[in-house]
């Protein structure tokens, strides 16, 4: 199995404790704190069909960031699917759009996948950390539909 | 007690001093132009934000029966460690001229949408680095200046 079929691996932060009292600061520290999970693939399943949905790491360049997320592969024949990739920036107390949003609208195979994209970002003096959301949706033979979300790793960049 | 207009004196002349550093006006003026907002709107809105935190860093002093030895730092201080909710908090009834940009600000700093949530770190990141005196600025094309993984919390 590759390493992006990690499924579920849940984080819980240091920080944890301190956010939970409400005291969060209005600083973007690189790591956000409290428990957040890494989705890199996550499966979806509706009567026999399954499929899985992932979030890419970010990549960054100069002033550009992208994340690219959408739907990996089924086992059975889903009839439509659609999903909506998100890079997304820690900014306290959560995770708010930073990139414009990607979509796929078909099944695999092939490989779905979509790019967000953050086109202009500044240099900055401190990190901020970005990641991936990806949801998506799909609808069997049947008429049966699910949804899901992926969460890709967090990356810290010092760009805004 | 001092009033949230001298505060913004204050504020101009810090900025006014500040940005005669070269490289410090360049960052902030192709930070403007990177973002894709006017300078000239978006240096006064900086502005009102470091009169926001030299307000608390007063506020602080008056409170503790103490001077404010240096202003410039104090506000830094308090635009890094405190809430939004606690920055507009102590800010007086009266705002004089400034009360509906105050109050954008406050809206903004709630991240109600996530394009207020960018705009207001933007602004008070800002603020930070024309108040800090002892900041290196990070050079376009440079190394990057830290790792860019994350150090992950340890599970537990």
């Amino acid at each position: 199995m590759s390493k992006f079929f990690r499924v579920g691996l849940t984080v819980t932060g240091a920080m944890a404790g301190v956010l939970s009292l409400g005291t969060a600061t209005a600083v973007a520290d690189p790591a956000p704190p409290g428990t957040y999970t890494v989705h890199e693939h996550r499966k979806a399943t509706v009567n026999a069909t399954e499929c899985y949905l992932f979030a890419n790491p970010v990549n960054y360049s100069g002033s550009t960031i992208v994340g690219t997320g959408g739907w990996t592969s089924c086992v059975g024949s889903p009839v439509a699917c659609t999903s909506h990739v998100t890079l997304t920036i820690y900014l306290t107390p959560g995770w708010v759009a930073a990139g414009n949003q990607g979509e796929t609208t078909a099944c695999p195979p092939p490989l779905r996948s979509a790019p967000s994209t953050v086109t202009n970002c500044k240099i900055q003096p401190t990190n901020y950390s970005y990641r991936v959301h990806t949801i998506g949706s799909f609808v069997e033979s049947s008429g049966g539909a699910t949804s899901t979300d992926a969460n890709g790793t967090t990356k810290n960049i010092p760009c805004l | 007690m001092v009033t949230f207009t001298q505060c913004e004196q204050e504020a101009a002349e810090i900025v006014r001093e500040r940005l005669r550093d070269g490289e410090l006006r360049n960052w902030i003026e192709s930070a403007s132009s990177t973002w894709d907002i006017e300078h000239a709107v978006f240096l006064q809105r900086v502005k009102t934000v470091i009169a926001i935190g030299l307000f608390n860093s007063h506020h602080t002093a008056e409170a503790a029966e103490e001077p404010v030895p240096h202003p410039a730092q104090t506000a830094l201080d308090a635009l890094r460690e405190a809430d939004a909710v606690g920055l507009f908090g102590v800010l007086p009834a009266d705002l004089g001229q400034s009360a509906d940009v105050v109050k954008w600000l406050q809206l903004l700093s709630t991240g109600l949408t996530a394009r207020s949530a960018i705009m207001w770190e933007r602004l008070i990141q800002s603020a930070r680095i024309i108040l800090d005196v002892q900041l290196v600025l990070p050079q376009e094309g440079q190394p990057l200046p830290t790792a860019d993984d994350p150090p992950l919390p340890s599970a537990g």
